[in-house]
């Protein structure tokens, strides 16, 4: 049923996913590995491999070569990048507009918006992956602090500001 | 609800998302969808409502008055299509969610383009419901009056990948989560319920309102429609939220379909293997053993129709209780039971067994035997189509002399011994012994609370069960505080449900699978011999099926039966009727009620040898029926008047000598829809004293017991005039659900012709009805005159069968009657040949009771046990667990293939072929070939000796023999009567 593959948002997409990999809490099961993103899971609970991790494991490069605008629009640009975020970057091609992704007649405007598209996943990706983890994390070890060594845990360290909150009068 | 995938992996659950929905429709017969309304929810937060509804059933100006609504409420508008298209598939379905509804079979058929038969072994018997033609069809099979299996059919299709096919790995089909809040709610409360009756009973936000239907779409029944559906959202949170303090968390609530699934969910969580899991192995020759010994309670009259005053006491958890008695946990929880041959001492043990012996809990260790008897005038429970009419089976306790021997449990050898004094011949004994403990075992936190701690392993489950309902029960009594004691009656109501219903049903369960086409079967029995049959209905074991565990427990609870009732008879005291776990000890005619309370005492206190409760409670207690309606715990007179098996009332006299109704049996009024409501009771009854619900009846119901009893105490017992009653003058009728293919196909003339949209749907309701017997007397003239002017040669037309009369629905009762028509001709039925309430119900005080003597129509007294010899030609036949369809044969008359007939035992086919030859002399060939089924000129071969019939097959022409007879033996009292009525 040609529906049943093709679902039309992301939420729909991370349940079919979901239901590939036979769980709701999919992560790599490699110890160490955190990858938790289900566009970079691969195999079936409990056998989950993240994409990188299944190359390894086959001896392939876990490494690989991105088409930043896709191989219709631009074959030859290409951006070298870890493998799990590579899946990501291409779950994120795939919900462009069927139009600009393959921009059969070569609009302008299309490949522009492809040109700004790109960046955009990317800080996306950058942001959800690779930031939001860090300041997750700072704020467990804050509270890890607080519980610790009290609220202001910081007075009387001599750690230098990192921000200024107060306006110099 | 179903469980998504039984292909291999494990279902997720649902997702976050949730799916409400109703849907509105005509009240013509069709009950087409008129408008719906939808929640869709993210973790309970409301992210989208709207309303949907179908183009064609609204007017212009409705539309209108829909589009407003919308636009004023902030609420999206779509079309049927549009709402399955946009909202069940591609928002529901993708992202599995759970959808919700109250009756959601309905409200499905609702949204169906079309229909067929469910297929295959888990839904055949059941409908595919297509809802759109891009998306996977809603299958729904019905289970019982609050249940069904429903799911996605599979898209179809080769779906699995290559490089997991070679890792044999199968792609996860959805099957999606479906949860009907009238399931959830049966099982949870453990009772039936509208939804305006849960709202109030769960004390949500809103609550259910009134509205007129079948009226011009308003702005006040769109408010009503979307009040229904927030009803029925709040309903689902409040029983999901009980559900979660079950802590039942390896089965989410979207399994659950009725109690047993909660019994399942609690042996899952424990870490209990399914017996035929741990011991695949067991041979099939020794399961059917086990299932020839297995009988239901029992349930008798035996004063009938006799008012007498009673002392009605019942046992405390029968069925957990039998289970402690007997060490049953042990059998639930082992890698497996063995058995040893026990002859000898199982001979001895019967021979030389002492009333005082059954007092000791030992004894009871020791009733895991089943027993092989060689019957002679011995009481067992037999199970016999009684009644003279009807093939319809029933079980009572009779004396029985066997050629062939039979298996019972040791527990019903006892009861016999002590009834009758006399020991069975005893051929053969089983002893079973469970084997080691299953390793890996959980020790679980009933409801959460480490206070309720149970380890599988080395408690006894019901009898820790029982014993902190118990404390639990009292912890309430002594409290004052009303949220404290609100959260201890929800845990004990838990621990009662969760008791009942993992200790027996679970066991025996047996579902039926359909099939298009016949299957071959190999069956055993008592004679361990494998035979085999061909059928379209196969019965198939439920995941926990341990039918040892199930034929010990309900021996063991008629063994207490036994034993009341041989102390009673020692005691010097009567008794009225006995059901499954009570029984009503009746006073002599002559007794001071003063000796007769203190002798019920002594039977009582009798079993608190037995008793293996710490908590206090009596093990065989006086009911709150036996004390006075104030806080007194004063005792006071009890009365009864029991009629038939479960067909009684209790009652007290009030200080005018009238009745006042403590309890009653809504046994063969429970089909009818009622004649009135409480708003429209008639005033010469008085108002019950007791809450409807304590009693267990409507209003009507209770007013039709009232005039019985009237009548009884006036000494007109046989007299009982239901003229005054209001609506007893209109047609009686039952409403049903057409939920099988086979039911909806009663409509095939009426649908013929017309749009989708007009026929009768899947779950659509149907009206049924009962004929006169005038209508038979007509039919009897026609004999009559046939016989008058052939000189009683001429050629019988067909016995005369009244019309089994059917009508499609409609809000209108009176409407929907003048559509009747005769379910197997398609003939119009005039509503004159239709009963009223008062002549259907005339006779509802004089049902018979066939299984004893002197259980006629107008017999009171005593009733007589039956002798009953089993012939060793085709003296027994073998049949599936006789529960399957018992709600439609109720509703809709009975059914002959409700009950699934392997085959007979014993005989030699010449002497059947004897037996059918004298038949069709006596019917007609053509006409006994048509009863049993099947073509002419198979009986002719079988005749001529050219064929051996299936054993199944024979069975069938053995009943329909018998029905000819019966129905020749009715014309001709019919016959009789018209011809008499025409002399005077």
């Amino acid at each position: 049923m040609q529906n049943e593959s093709q679902p039309s948002n992301n939420e729909a997409r991370a349940e079919a996913a979901f239901e590939r990999l036979g769980t709701r809490r999919p992560k790599c099961s490699v110890p160490g590995c955190n990858e938790s993103d289900w566009r970079a899971l691969t195999g079936k609970h409990p056998h989950i491999l993240c994409y990188e991790h299944m190359c390894a494991e086959q001896g392939r490069s876990t490494v690989e070569q991105q088409h930043t605008l896709g191989r219709k629009i631009d074959p030859d640009m290409e951006v070298t990048m870890a493998g799990n975020d590579h899946r990501i970057m291409d779950s994120y091609k795939d919900q462009w507009p069927k139009e600009t992704r393959e921009n059969p007649d070569g609009s302008p405007a299309l490949l522009a918006a492809a040109y700004l598209r790109v960046p955009f996943d990317w800080l996306i990706m950058i942001a959800k992956r690779y930031l939001e983890p860090v300041f997750l994390w700072l704020e467990a070890l804050d509270s890890l602090f607080c519980e610790k060594l009290g609220r202001r845990w910081w007075v009387g360290l001599g750690l230098p500001d990192i921000y200024s909150r107060r306006v110099e009068q | 609800m179903t469980m998504a995938n039984n292909e291999g992996s494990t279902p997720l659950g649902p997702s976050d998302y949730s799916l409400t929905f109703d849907t509105e429709t005509t009240t013509t017969a069709e009950q087409r969808l008129r408008v719906g309304n939808y929640q869709l929810r993210k973790k309970s937060v409301l992210i989208e409502e709207g309303l949907f509804y179908d183009p064609a059933a609204l007017s212009i100006k409705e539309r209108r008055r829909l589009q407003d609504y919308a636009r004023r409420h902030h609420l999206k508008l779509r079309t049927l299509s549009e709402f399955t298209q946009e909202i069940f598939y591609r928002k529901a379905y993708l992202l599995n969610a759970l959808i919700i509804s109250f009756n959601l079979p309905f409200d499905l058929s609702r949204l169906a383009i079309r229909h067929g038969s469910g297929k295959g072994k888990k839904m055949g018997g059941g409908f595919s419901l297509t809802l759109s033609e891009n998306w996977p069809p809603v299958r729904i099979k019905h289970l019982s009056r609050t249940a069904s299996l429903i799911d996605f059919a599979s898209p179809g299709g080769q779906r699995t990948g290559r490089s997991w096919r070679k890792k044999n790995w199968r792609r996860h089909v959805r099957r999606g989560y479906f949860l009907d809040v009238c399931s959830l709610a049966a099982a949870i409360t453990s009772g039936s319920h509208s939804l305006d009756s849960l709202g109030r009973l769960l004390g949500t936000a809103h609550q259910k309102t009134e509205a007129e239907h079948g009226q011009e779409l308003t702005a006040e029944y769109l408010g009503y429609l979307r009040n229904d559906v927030q009803v029925t959202y709040e309903c689902f949170e409040v029983l999901a939220t009980r559900y979660e303090s079950f802590k039942l968390t390896a089965t989410p609530v979207s399994s659950i379909l009725s109690e047993a699934s909660i019994g399942k969910a609690s042996l899952k969580e424990m870490g209990v293997k399914p017996w035929r899991e741990v011991q695949p192995d067991f041979p099939a020759e020794l399961t059917g053993v086990i299932m020839s010994s297995y009988f239901g309670g029992r349930s008798e009259v035996h004063l009938r129709r006799v008012i007498s005053q009673v002392a009605y006491c019942d046992f405390l958890s029968t069925y957990p209780t039998v289970s402690v008695l007997q060490g049953l946990w042990g059998f639930v929880t082992a890698k497996g039971i063995d058995w040893s041959d026990a002859t000898e001492a199982t001979r001895v043990f019967v021979e030389s067994l002492k009333l005082g012996d059954l007092a000791k809990s030992a004894t009871w260790k020791k009733l895991a035997v089943l027993v092989q008897v060689e019957a002679d005038e011995d009481l067992f429970p037999v199970r016999g189509a009684y009644a003279e009419s009807s093939s319809a089976l029933s079980i009572g306790l009779n004396y029985l002399s066997s050629d062939e021997p039979l298996w019972f449990t040791l527990a019903d050898v006892l009861v016999s011994k002590l009834l009758t004094g006399k020991t069975p011949r005893i051929k053969k004994a089983l002893s079973f012994t469970p084997r080691a403990r299953q390793s890996n075992l959980k020790p679980i936190d009933l409801l959460g609370n480490s206070g309720y701690r149970i380890d599988p392993a080395s408690n006894d489950f019901y009898l820790r069960l029982i014993e902190m309902r118990s404390f639990v029960k009292q912890h309430k009594r002594r409290c004052n505080d009303e949220p404290v004691r609100e959260r201890l009656e929800s845990e004990q109501l838990a621990m009662k449900i969760i008791a009942n219903s993992s200790c027996y049903g679970i066991f025996v369960e047996l579902n039926v699978q359909e099939y298009a086409r016949k299957q071959p079967v190999t069956y055993f029995s008592g004679d361990e011999k494998a035979r085999t049959a061909n059928l379209a209905s196969i019965e198939v074991p439920g995941r926990y099926f341990h039918p040892l565990v199930a034929t010990l427990t309900t021996g063991a609870a008629r063994l207490m039966l036994g034993i009341a009732q041989s102390l009673a008879q020692k005691e010097g005291l009567d008794w009225a009727f006995c059901d499954t776990d009570s029984m009503a000890l009746a006073r002599p005619v002559g007794m001071q009620e003063a000796k007769f309370i203190r002798l019920v005492e002594k039977v009582r206190g009798w079993f608190e040898q037995l008793n293996p409760y710490s908590s206090g409670d009596e093990l065989f207690k006086l009911e709150d029926y036996n004390f006075e309606l104030d806080a007194s715990h004063k005792q006071s007179p009890l009365f009864c008047f029991p009629v038939s098996a479960k067909r009684y009332v209790l009652f007290n006299l009030g200080s005018d000598g009238k009745p006042i109704l403590r309890k009653a049996s809504a046994h063969g009024l429970g089909h009818l829809l009622a004649p009135y409501g409480k708003d429209k009771a008639p005033s010469f009854i008085p108002v019950p004293r007791v809450a409807l619900t304590k009693i267990g009846v409507r209003r009507w119901q209770h007013d039709l017991w009232f005039l019985i009893l009237q009548a009884a105490l006036e000494g007109r017992a046989e007299l009982v005039d239901l003229g005054a009653l209001p609506g007893f003058n209109e047609v009686a009728a039952s409403r049903y659900a057409a939920t099988r293919p086979r039911l909806l196909k009663w409509f095939a003339a009426f649908n013929r012709g017309k749009p989708y949209d007009l026929q009768v749907h899947p779950f659509g309701f149907l009206n049924a009805y009962q004929t006169r017997i005038v209508a038979q007397l007509i039919q009897a003239d026609i004999l009559s005159l046939i016989d008058e002017r052939t000189g009683g040669q001429g050629k019988r037309p067909e016995a005369f069968k009244p019309p089994r009369a059917v009508s499609p629905f409609d809000f209108d009762p009176a409407v929907a009657v003048r559509d009747c028509f005769d379910r197997d001709t398609g003939e119009a039925v005039p509503p004159e040949m239709l009963c009223t309430y008062r002549e259907a119900l005339i006779r509802y005080h004089l049902h018979p009771e066939r299984k004893f003597r002197g259980g006629d129509y107008t017999d009171s007294g005593p009733l007589e046990r039956r002798h009953i010899r089993i012939p060793e030609v085709n003296g027994i036949q073998y049949i599936g667990k006789e529960a399957n369809r018992w709600e439609e044969r109720m509703h809709t008359g009975e059914d002959p293939d409700a009950v699934i007939r392997y085959g007979v035992a014993g005989g030699s086919l010449d002497q059947l072929r004897e037996q059918v030859a004298t038949a069709c002399s006596k019917f007609g060939v053509r006409r006994v070939a048509r009863a049993a089924g099947f073509s002419h000129s198979t009986v002719l071969r079988f005749l001529a000796g050219e064929s051996e019939l299936q054993a199944a097959t024979v069975s069938r022409l053995q009943v329909a023999i018998a029905q000819l007879s019966s129905q020749r033996g009715e014309s001709d009292a019919v016959l009789a009567q018209a011809r008499e009525a025409k002399r005077t």
